[in-house]
């Protein structure tokens, strides 16, 4: 076999063996989804583990609110003014509240909260848990016959699930009153015209599709930095490792995920069109 | 306590062996496998009674390399228990069979097989653990290399070696929170080198494991650490979990830790809670897994931790694996000691037995020693 064959294999082989590891994480992150989300319909288990529900709930929403309003805010600034001053070379500034509301609750507001969460709550997620794997916790609880996807997955998967859409909507209402701060102090757009445009323009539909959205992606963060989180090896520098991947992957997925749910809901050929 | 649990219950004399020469074949317990003639398990059985062979003596047909022992061997009753807790006793019928065996071996022994000492002192005792021909790899590393050992009833075996011998990856194959790439894991008469599911959590739940560091969980109190197993998989109600967590808390000496969070107390005290939180589902656990418990801890804590041990098996009459390197936690704790070196048992006998050992790495190990020393031979 000659040098570059040989450098062909070795790539061959290279490509090969990530592809099976991407197989593999990914089999794992769907079985983990299964094993933890097959709980939410047992009462006893939600009844049984509403304080760590409770706990992840108050991380995942409350800790991560007041920066996930700041965001929101400086979003519907960001939309409304630059937005605006392109409607305004043709003086059209008045329907920028409906441009602000529609892109807010399709698109941005699920995506920047999904982004932020996946940052804010993701990271420790797997950072937690990676934790726990390199200190043989994890370990502890399967000897003690208690499954970590039960005991340490299902309430976070439930709290992301619950607390990713909330977030959503608070996150959507601060986007478009930014918006309005700035249609009314730098567009000479009035209050009363860019609520009446907001509400003429946006439908039922564009809120509970930016919803789904949320619910796609608070349970993508969970299960991802989970089951990161459970793959750690090698102590500290896995766990640095794990919650790096887990915000890199979350990412990835949240820019994915959106894209084709968007295609799916507004592309050619959708119903809601 | 001692009431509410066979466990505790008082066990029956033990049975001395017929003669010193030929320990008695143990009786199989109820429901396990009667060997069929020609079994391999039968050969193994006269592996590890059969007296050390004289040197220059064939190895038994069949046999090949596998260094499992006592395969198939049980107890006369669930409940005997040979009479390991009159340490000082015993202690000196060891070193007199130790020595009385060492007269016999010869060169040709193979020191990865139980000592005479060894197989006889539990012989009628039941096997809880047995592992056989066990070889793992990680890639291309092997890390074990064919482990065989047996545990029973009552006794306590050390897993000694340096580090990187694989004294932890045998440990987690008892535990199975790794699978073998050859060969089998017994507990308690049933294999589980592959079980899963419900079959696997049945046979973990048989287990007791005390961790290096105690892997308590951090947003737990002591007490709450302790009560996870019971609240996780039992019925028992709110009064019945703190009597049992108590009682096992005031056993370990550290009743006034309950409320305090695992970064709140010492590495020995966290120890202890982790032995507590392994044995409090007594109705279940019959063996206990120690990974390093005198790591990193002076030598007050050592033999503090040491006597938990003893007192492990004494008063709830557990079989015990105990990985450590500390030899004297072996001299104070250990009924018979495996040595580990690259994968492979260098010599399995009793805590006499490796003192006196002439198999140079171990030389090397009980003394500290850099290099194995020049005049010793196997």
């Amino acid at each position: 076999m000659s040098q570059r064959e040989g450098q062909v294999a070795k790539l061959a082989r290279s490509i090969g063996a990530r592809l099976i590891l991407a197989v593999n994480n990914s089999g794992f992150s769907l079985i983990l989804a299964w094993r933890a989300a097959r709980w939410t319909f047992v009462p006893s288990q939600l009844w049984r583990r509403r304080g760590m529900i409770l706990r992840q709930m108050y991380v995942a929403g409350v800790e991560s609110l007041p920066v996930t309003l700041i965001v929101a805010l400086f979003i519907g600034f960001l939309l409304s003014l630059s937005a605006g001053v392109e409607l305004a070379r043709f003086g059209q500034q008045a329907v920028v509240g409906q441009l602000v509301a529609i892109s807010v609750c399709r698109e941005f507001g699920p995506f920047m909260t999904g982004l932020i969460l996946a940052a804010n709550v993701g990271s420790s997620m797997a950072a937690e848990l990676g934790t726990m794997k390199v200190s043989e916790e994890i370990d502890a609880l399967e000897v003690m016959s208690i499954d970590p996807a039960r005991y340490l997955v299902f309430p976070r998967l439930l709290a992301m699930l619950f607390m990713t859409p909330l977030l959503t909507v608070f996150s959507d209402a601060v986007a478009i009153i930014g918006g309005g701060v700035i249609a009314g102090t730098q567009l000479n757009v009035s209050w009363a015209k860019y609520y009446q445009n907001v509400l003429e323009g946006l439908k039922l539909y564009h809120i509970y599709t930016g919803l789904l959205k949320a619910v796609v992606f608070g349970v993508t963060i969970a299960i991802v930095s989970c089951s990161e989180g459970l793959r750690t090896k090698g102590g500290a520098v896995g766990v640095g490792k794990a919650t790096r991947s887990s915000v890199i992957l979350c990412y990835l997925l949240i820019l994915i995920f959106g894209y084709f749910l968007t295609a799916l809901f507004y592309g050619k050929g959708s119903s809601s069109l | 306590m001692s009431g509410e649990h066979p466990m505790f219950a008082e066990p029956p004399e033990p049975t001395e062996p017929s003669g010193p020469a030929q320990p008695a074949q143990p009786a199989k317990p109820p429901g396990s496998r009667e060997p069929a003639a020609g079994d391999p398990e039968d050969e193994l059985d006269a592996l590890l009674f059969a007296p050390p062979r004289p040197e220059g003596a064939a190895r038994p047909s069949g046999s090949g390399s596998v260094a499992t022992s006592g395969l198939g061997a049980t107890s006369s009753g669930s409940g005997s228990r040979p009479a390991k807790t009159s340490s000082s006793g015993s202690r000196a019928a060891h070193k007199a069979s130790g020595s009385q065996e060492a007269k016999t071996a010869t060169g040709s022994r193979d020191y990865s097989k139980p000592s005479l000492a060894a197989s006889r002192r539990f012989a009628r005792s039941k096997i809880l653990v047995r592992v056989k021909n066990l070889h793992k790899a990680f890639g291309e590393k092997k890390i074990l290399r064919g482990v065989s050992f047996v545990v029973h009833e009552g006794e306590t075996l050390c897993i000694v070696g340096g580090s990187g011998t694989g004294k932890s990856v045998t440990l987690k194959h008892v535990m199975r929170l790794l699978s073998p790439d050859q060969g089998e894991i017994w507990l308690d008469g049933e294999e589980i080198t592959h079980a899963r599911g419900d079959r696997l959590q049945a046979a973990r739940m048989k287990l007791g494991v005390n961790f290096q560091f105690g892997a308590l969980l951090n947003w737990l109190t002591v007490y709450e650490n302790a009560a996870l197993p019971l609240r996780e998989n039992t019925n028992m109600t709110e009064a019945e979990i703190e009597r049992r967590v108590m009682s096992k808390l005031e056993l370990l000496k550290i009743p006034h830790a309950r409320d305090l969070f695992p970064p709140e107390i010492s590495g020995g005290m966290r120890k202890r809670a982790g032995l507590a939180r392994a044995v409090i589902m007594e109705e279940t656990v019959k063996v206990i897994l120690y990974d390093e418990p005198t790591s990193g801890l002076d030598p007050i804590s050592t033999a503090l931790v040491d006597e938990m041990i003893n007192e492990m098996r004494e008063r709830l009459g557990l079989a015990q694996i105990v990985i450590t390197h500390d030899m004297a936690s072996v001299r104070r704790t250990a009924d018979s000691v495996v040595v580990l070196h690259e994968g492979r048992i260098v010599q399995y006998g009793t805590p006499e037995e490796i003192e006196a050992s002439s198999v140079p790495y171990v030389q090397q190990f009980v003394s500290g020693l850099t290099a194995p020393p020049e005049e010793a031979k196997p």
